[in-house]
């Protein structure tokens, strides 16, 4: 009888992720709706654009009206109001910059280090689930020890004796993102590789390095992208619990995480403080999330129809 | 029974071994060396030389992790610097608490769950489901520090039902203790709750969908008695199962929740012990955790053929 | 009321609302059955005879499904009743006997409770007294150490076994109609006939109504009073056991008869099939269902369905050229000598 795999708490705990529910076996999911879409739908589409949003905002925040995030511009804790949009925080700086230039180091932070955990898991698990035998148990073995270690105290652990920065979180993440990655992509390379054209290809006298490139590679990367869409979403949760400790980036600058941390002191009196960037946090992680789950749902469909 | 209990068990050792050597290596070869963390800018080289000597930072690596494996299966995880207690101790002080955090959230998040997805699944695409599956969606994607410092704003702050943070112990005064556990508890529910009413639902539909579901109709049984009695009963072995997997890997997991809510739990040990390059009770605590982990899917893989009556050896 | 039969379906209809079509499983059927006697349901695969056994009892799927006609059930009209006054009488006063026991029995609850729950909800005795009869249960079906059983699971059980305690099940609470599903479809052979025995006993010994559904005419041949053959959703012909086998008017129960094989041919006899497949119920022809298949169909047939008539008393049948009569023998040699005719010999020689 298999057990269903619950993952570690890569995100700051309490919430785990299910491998096999991000994976490619077109489990059910608690999507909106019961039965599969065909489309991408509206939801989607809104999702999507949440996401473009925040990161052009990221970006070009220099660009917009917005007050200095890092010098206070008014009275501590007001509320919104014409030259506040989102009011003022504990120390009077504007809050609406703070979360728009706070949004840069969750993005960064998330993008970065799922990019990379994808880069080396994703061919980690391509290897393992392609070619099986020896090489797959050595690989697997190893991804399921590391799943048993307390994941994100192992990032403080990092972050803490290396010195909290940009990149050293970025790195931690992203190590700690290989393991679960790896046995992702393995399954559904495993999945794939038996498959007919597979077996076709290989009668056809291909050898092993074409046939991952051509046959194999692009049929995973779809679902991958879905998946590092979520697994983004889990290295800004990560990423917003570690600054929540005080152990990303420093203050003054702005993060999503220490910016609650901060108003959680003052949670009765001024709770837009937290509010604000909790808010920002949760609509991204939400659109991260459903950008992803809805791709997914549509690739497997594809799949489906072949 | 035994035999294979016993053969499950020897293959964990493997697994514990490189659990426990990877434990050692990566708090032994990250930079910065601990003495000078330790000792501080006010380091002298005597205090150097002492502290190195003390804890044996001069030999080599391996041997080192030999003795300090050895000494770990003697309960002998060596000493916090600080306080010069046993590292064992303040674990086996911290364990229980986080153990009991736990289980309370996992049964709070099976209460909720439970009705949500048995309901669910009773019609699909209904109200219930439809907004159940909305919120669990929306739970997935609140952390839980975020998630925390709501309920204390709300429950806490706003309305003083509960303590924000601090807690009792439960030999102390049982209400009290529950009392000061139910926020965080139910904030670790929360996040666990969506892949309870996902499983549920789904496994649920399924055997909604048997030959024996319709015999129970024939026999004239209520649909309320068929959905718990026959519909249920199948589902509930996993979801026991996830339950008590989800413990396992929460015992690390849970660390943020004790801090914003003062829990003394082996989570909070650890992130103090790190703040104050502890190092010896973080490479005790991880350990702990890990094994931990393990230890507690052995025991979940191993009582469930108890549960399922379909796994069992069938006596001829 | 005294004097009405057990069972009185008057003019049946199911539909089933699929995104295709409307299928119609069962389209227009009438029976009649008194108390103790036994009526045998015969039909390939698709004649709607397992949707007509549950539509009798009404264990139908909640939607999509329209459900017309009178289902009377000791002069009263179960057809209309609500789920929730249907349960009071399944289970207790009708009962059914599945096919497949493997499926059919929850493999995660215990037998004993599988037997007493029903016992308990509609008799309203104790757990003990309901486990004290789902032990003279047990035994009445021929299980060995009942009491033992009572806490043991399905699996534990051969498949023989598992039918038997299905039976038991049915048989709980004393039902006046039993209605069985191809009871032994799912079984070996060898146990086939033990438990059609142990049905036939039960149904005497508890003076029960009976309906026994089955593809295999070879199971009802000894054990029905009577017999309706159907086919496309209708009954094409209904008649006393015997007379069914010596005298059938409906081509297709001839070719279904002689489709039998038998011990006395040589070896290697070529075995009788029915040309052709089953129509498909949700596209359903003009005129008589079976006349695509029938050795004796003329133009007459493909336009006009015949209706089934009451011939002789208690013979019934829907055929415009039935077997046995001058009409039906002329069709046939018209359909001879014009060629239409492709299978073995063995029809139209009786």
């Amino acid at each position: 009888m298999s057990l269903p795999e619950v993952g570690t708490g890569l995100i700051a705990g309490g919430t785990s992720i299910d491998p096999a529910a991000t994976g490619i076996e077109g489990t059910a999911t608690p999507g909106f709706g019961v039965a599969a879409h065909k489309r991408l739908g509206w939801v989607f589409w809104v999702a999507a654009g949440w996401v473009v949003l925040v990161i052009l905002a990221a970006i070009f925040a220099g660009l917009l009206p917005l007050q200095d995030p890092s010098v206070p511009s008014a009275l501590p804790g007001l509320d919104p109001s014409g030259s506040h949009l989102l009011g003022t925080d504990e120390l009077g700086r504007d809050l609406l910059s703070r979360v728009v230039y706070g949004s840069r180091v969750s993005l960064i932070v998330g993008f970065s280090s799922i990019a990379l955990g994808l880069a080396v898991g994703g061919m980690l698990g391509l290897l393992a689930g392609y070619y099986r035998g020896f090489l797959d148990s050595v690989i697997t073995g190893a991804a399921n020890i590391l799943l048993a270690f307390p994941a994100l105290v192992l990032g403080l652990a990092i972050v803490t004796f290396w010195g909290p920065s940009l990149f050293h979180v970025t790195i931690a993440i992203a190590i700690l993102s290989i393991a679960p990655l790896t046995l992702v992509v393995r399954g559904s390379t495993v999945i794939y590789s038996e498959r007919e054209f597979v077996s076709a290809a290989r009668m056809l006298g291909a050898s092993n390095r074409p046939i991952i490139l051509r046959e194999i590679f692009p049929n995973v990367v779809p679902a991958a992208v879905s998946l590092g869409l979520i697994s983004v979403a889990v290295a800004i949760v990560a990423e917003g619990g570690l600054s929540f400790l005080g152990l990303s980036v420093r203050a003054p600058t702005p993060t999503w995480g220490n910016m609650i941390a901060e108003g959680q002191a003052v949670i009765g009196q001024h709770p837009l403080i937290a509010l604000w960037p909790g808010l920002a946090m949760f609509l991204t992680v939400l659109a991260l999330n459903i950008a992803g789950d809805r791709l997914r749902g549509y690739f497997d469909i594809k799949e489906g129809g072949l | 029974m035994a035999r294979l209990a016993l053969r499950k068990f020897l293959m964990l050792v493997p697994v514990v071994l490189v659990v426990s050597i990877l434990t050692f290596l990566l708090l032994n070869l990250l930079p910065g060396n601990p003495v000078f963390m330790i000792l501080g800018p006010g380091a002298t080289p005597k205090g150097v030389a002492q502290l190195t000597n003390q804890l044996h930072l001069n030999k080599p690596i391996y041997v080192r992790y030999v003795d300090w494996l050895w000494a770990a299966l003697h309960g002998n995880f060596g000493q916090s610097y600080l306080n010069h207690e046993p590292a064992s101790t303040l674990i086996h002080q911290a364990l229980p608490v986080t153990i009991e955090l736990l289980v309370i959230s996992q049964i709070i998040a099976l209460v909720i769950a439970i009705p949500l997805g048995v309901y669910a699944a009773r019609r699909p695409g209904g109200w219930i489901d439809q907004g159940s599956s909305a919120f669990s969606f929306g739970m997935l994607a609140i952390p839980a520090f975020l998630l925390g410092v709501l309920l204390v704003g709300v429950f806490a702050v706003h309305w003083h039902l509960f303590p924000a943070t601090g807690y009792t112990h439960l030999t102390a005064n049982l209400g009290r203790n529950v009392q000061s556990l139910f926020l965080p508890a139910l904030t670790l529910a929360l996040g666990s709750l969506a892949a309870y009413v996902r499983l549920l639902r789904s496994d649920m539909i399924a055997t909604l969908q048997q030959d024996f579901v319709t015999v129970a109709r024939s026999k004239g049984l209520s649909s309320r008695y068929i959905l718990w009695h026959h519909a249920f009963r199948p589902s509930t072995f996993s979801l026991v199962t996830l339950a008590g997997l989800n413990v396992g890997s929460l015992i690390g997991g849970a660390f943020i929740v004790e801090i914003i809510f003062g829990i003394p739990g082996i989570g909070s040990l650890t992130l103090h012990s790190i703040y104050q390059r502890d190092y010896l009770v973080v490479q005790a605590c991880v350990l702990i955790i890990a094994v931990g982990y393990v230890f507690v899917n052995f025991v979940v893989d191993l009582l469930y053929p108890l549960l399922d009556p379909r796994v069992r050896r069938v006596v001829a | 009321m005294t004097g009405d039969p057990l069972l009185d379906v008057v003019d049946l209809v199911t539909h089933f609302y699929t995104e295709q079509a409307v299928v119609r499983a069962v389209d227009g059927v009438s029976l009649r059955l008194e108390q103790g006697r036994t009526l045998g349901i015969v039909g390939e695969s698709g004649s709607g005879k397992t949707i007509l056994s549950r539509s009798i009892m009404g264990l139908l799927p909640r939607r999509n499904v329209v459900r017309r006609g009178e289902v009377r059930f000791q002069g009263r009209d179960i057809a209309k009743l609500a789920e929730r006054e249907l349960s009071r009488i399944w289970g207790a006063d009708i009962a059914m006997v599945f096919q497949d026991p493997m499926t059919s029995l929850n493999p995660v609850v215990r037998l004993g409770r599988q037997l007493t729950e029903h016992i308990q909800v509609h008799t309203g005795v104790g757990k003990k007294e309901a486990r004290n009869r789902a032990v003279d249960l047990l035994r009445s079906v021929g299980i060995p150490e009942a009491r033992r059983r009572l806490r043991e699971y399905p699996h534990q059980l051969s498949g023989g076994m598992r039918q038997r305690v299905m039976i038991a099940v049915a048989l709980a609470c004393g039902p006046k109609l039993l209605l069985a599903d191809e009871p032994t479809t799912a079984l070996d052979v060898t146990v086939q006939a033990q438990i059609l025995d142990l049905l036939t006993a039960q149904q005497e010994e508890r003076h029960m109504g009976m309906i026994l559904v089955t593809h295999d005419l070879g199971v009802v041949a000894g054990r029905t009073d009577e017999i309706a053959v159907m086919y496309a959703g209708k009954v094409v012909e209904k008649a006393p056991t015997r007379t069914l086998f010596t005298d059938m008017r409906m081509p297709y129960t001839e070719a279904l008869i002689q489709s039998i094989p038998r011990l006395a041919n040589p070896s290697h006899t070529r075995l009788t099939v029915i040309p052709g497949r089953p129509p498909d119920l949700g596209r359903p022809l003009a005129g008589c269902r079976f006349a695509p298949r029938c050795a004796y169909a003329q133009d007459r047939c493909s336009v006009e369905e015949p209706p089934l008539v009451e011939a002789a008393p208690g013979h019934s049948y829907a055929c415009w050229y039935p077997v046995g009569t001058p009409e039906g023998s002329d069709a046939l040699a018209r359909n001879r000598r014009n060629g239409q005719i492709h299978s073995s010999a063995a029809i139209g020689e009786a």
